[in-house]
């Protein structure tokens, strides 16, 4: 294969593991029926933290513990103040994003443009010499083997465990799964608060191996795609990860096309390009267009097409649940 | 006691109770600012005296603030309509952009007697300002794409679209793409003689803000708008045209901002500069949601707001002080205000809920049930959910 094409796999394995991360992270909220629209502030937050920390202190462990608390401690403000006192979980998200970007912004002034400390490469013995699969995958760092891992987790943990199973009831009939003697309050907690540990680190990935320290507002509207990631997925652990894949592609495909001269397009309207796909895509999905088009399938694969293309929310995302 | 000194008690009381959560708020917002300042080493008295230096001291600065706040006000009016519906219209970055956009448009290339061209101008940036929040709205309604993920899509667009006009087709010589060149003086909004005001402005934003609040406490259609926020497929069953009610809020709400956009360019910049809108949509959100949907509070939140943002440049340039301490001290705010009404309603419930247990002799409550309550219009149409 190409060298060139090669490298650019890698690259895109690379810059997507944040967003995949995040969005993964979101996914475990919003099946557990919470949403956390604060994603775009927390992982500048916890970006910033993330370096300030290890700048500070030499520990990259340390940064990332405190880049995951920051995470943990927005998602369970946004669900505490949704379950105690019945507040829209929007309008705290919302809130919280935007005061999350102006903290990162105020303390993370002194760090701005600072060299710090990078998570150190980390190739994998025997995998990394397979040609081609090994130069996109096993020669990276940990946390970009995390990501990759997180996914395969997730799908393992939400489709085939018991406890998927009750969280998947969590989002989809929260008072079937009390019936069922699920702890649906203390399990919320739970996935929430590791949903939001997940776009923390999401924030860590960013300052500590994507794009290497500080700088004001960095990583902002990575949140937001990370959230429109997760419905473009169709709340599912691989097609959300695809979609990472496809947006951080065409970002990747933009630089290419602006290097090479292709186009010969400006690099702002190459810019647009990944928010017009997925916006006719999400159209594509969600509005039902794409499962009219199912009669051209042949009837004996269209079970399998119509599960790929479903994009059906959690019944119970954004709903509060409460015994009386 | 009176019949008439029970209802005044019972005003005041509820007067108190709904402010409060506004003053725990502003006092929790100071104590956190103060704790920033100390570890900054900077008094609060010092960012105070700045701020009133450079706001309320002389007449110019405050005629300034006025200018800062007519569009923030501009884009308020609109999303009230739009909230009011249920619909979380965070695209209103992106029409305020291309507002801006369709102001300068014209501003640049076309010369018309100066009447003719201030309200070719103005109608082009609402227009454009409108057409872009409706293709959010037909994309909620149509494509089932949720408001805020098309919003936030749609910003970014804008975002680009500007930037690649102030690269390319629109800069100047041998600029760096930063900002138009001047727009000529024809093309500019007239100000008024003593203070650097625009009255076009000062006009359209009341009448904007009159016709929001005879829309919502006295319209037809106000009231369906209520219907959709509480709940919008039962407002559907009840006959109210959601599809069109959602498309002429967003619409309006859209001209709103185009309009707060075409000031931005034609009267404050007298150019069309990178990142115009500056965030001033987002900090209308903030002031809709700090006033609840309340439209009579709207104006005063508003100028405070605008007051507070219109000192942060100084802050940098005397104190050595982010701009976003301001951000930071209206985040913490809203959030706080947000939450102590929620502890306040919370309050509430429960009192009455004793009430009702006196009243019916102490008796227990039925046996437990599971019930599912649905928080605010994101529950029924499925919020972050398509």
């Amino acid at each position: 294969m190409d060298p060139v094409l090669t490298s650019t796999l890698a690259d895109i394995v690379r810059n997507a593991a944040p967003l995949l991360i995040a969005s993964q992270g979101e996914l475990i909220t919003e099946r557990a029926g919470v949403v956390n629209l604060s994603l775009d502030g927390t992982i500048l937050l916890a970006a910033m933290a993330a370096f300030a920390v290890t700048y500070n202190t030499g520990s990259l462990g340390m940064g990332i513990v405190v880049a995951m608390l920051i995470g943990m401690l927005v998602a369970l403000i946004v669900i505490s103040a949704s379950v105690f006192l019945k507040l829209n979980q929007i309008a705290v998200g919302f809130v919280l994003t935007l005061l999350c970007a102006d903290l990162s912004t105020f303390f993370g002034r002194k760090y701005s443009g600072q060299q710090g400390t990078e998570i150190p490469y980390a190739p994998i013995p025997i995998l990394e010499d397979i040609p081609v699969i090994g130069e996109v995958f096993f020669q990276h760092n940990i946390l970009i083997y995390f990501s990759l891992l997180l996914v395969i987790f997730i799908w393992l943990w939400t489709y085939h465990t018991r406890l998927g199973l009750s969280l998947r009831g969590l989002g989809e009939h929260p008072a079937a799964a009390y019936v069922r003697g699920t702890r649906v309050q203390a399990w919320r907690f739970v996935y929430v608060a590791a949903g939001g540990a997940l776009v923390g680190l999401a924030g860590a990935t960013y300052s500590l191996s994507v794009k290497l320290g500080w700088r004001e507002g960095s990583t902002l509207g990575n949140g937001w795609i990370a959230l429109a990631i997760v419905i473009f997925g169709g709340w599912r652990p691989f097609r959300i990860a695809f979609g990472a894949y496809f947006i951080v592609g065409l970002r990747a495909l933009a630089l290419y096309f602006q290097q090479e001269d292709v186009l010969n397009l400006p690099i702002q309207i190459i810019n647009m390009t990944p928010w017009v796909l997925m916006l006719v895509t999400l159209i594509f999905v969600t509005s039902g267009l794409a499962e009219s088009l199912l009669v051209l399938v042949p009837p004996r694969w269209r079970p399998a097409a119509q599960n790929l293309l479903r994009a059906k929310p959690p019944a119970a995302l954004g709903s509060n649940f409460e015994r009386s | 006691m009176t019949a008439f000194r029970k209802i005044l008690i019972q005003i005041s009381r509820n007067t108190v109770l709904g402010i409060l959560p506004l003053l725990v708020g502003i006092l929790v917002a100071l104590a956190a600012i103060l704790l920033i300042l100390n570890n900054e080493n900077v008094e609060l008295r010092a960012v105070y005296d700045l701020i009133y230096e450079r706001t309320l001291s002389l007449p110019e600065n405050r005629a300034n603030v006025v200018d800062f706040w007519l569009p923030i006000l501009l884009c308020c009016c609109g999303l009230l309509l739009t909230f009011t519906a249920g619909l979380w219209n965070i695209g209103i970055e992106g029409q305020i952009t291309m507002g801006a956009v369709g102001a300068t448009s014209i501003a640049l290339f076309v010369e018309l007697p100066r009447n003719e061209q201030i309200f070719t101008e103005l109608f082009m940036a609402g227009a454009a300002g409108g057409t872009w929040a409706l293709f959010t709205g037909i994309m909620r309604t149509r494509g089932g794409v949720n408001e805020i993920f098309g919003g936030v899509a749609m910003n970014f667009l804008a975002s680009s679209f500007s930037s690649y006009l102030l690269v390319a087709p629109w800069s100047p010589p041998n600029a760096t793409g930063s900002a138009t060149v001047r727009f000529p003086a024809n093309a500019i909004l007239p100000s008024m003689d003593d203070y650097r005001l625009s009255p076009i402005t000062i006009y359209i934003t009341l009448t904007a803000f009159i016709f929001v609040l005879l829309t919502l406490s006295g319209s037809r259609w106000g009231l369906q708008l209520r219907a959709m926020g509480k709940n919008e497929k039962s407002a559907q069953m009840l006959g109210v045209p959601t599809e069109r009610n959602i498309w002429l809020a967003m619409l309006i709400c859209g001209i709103m901002a185009g309009l707060a956009g075409g000031h931005l360019v034609l009267f404050r910049r007298a150019n069309l500069p990178a990142n115009v809108s500056g965030g001033i949509g987002f900090l209308s959100l903030l002031v809709v949601l700090l006033a609840s949907i309340r439209v009579r509070w709207v104006p005063f939140v508003s100028f405070a707001f605008a007051l507070l943002y219109s000192a942060g440049l100084p802050l940098r340039t005397r104190l050595q002080l982010d701009a976003s301490l301001i951000g930071i001290f209206l985040g913490i705010l809203v959030f706080c205000v947000l939450i102590f009404d929620g502890v306040r309603q919370r309050l509430k419930e429960r009192v009455e809920q004793r009430k009702l247990l006196a009243a019916s002799g102490g008796e227990k409550s039925p046996p437990p049930s599971t019930v599912e309550i649905q928080i605010g219009q994101e529950a029924s149409s499925g919020s972050g959910s398509n």
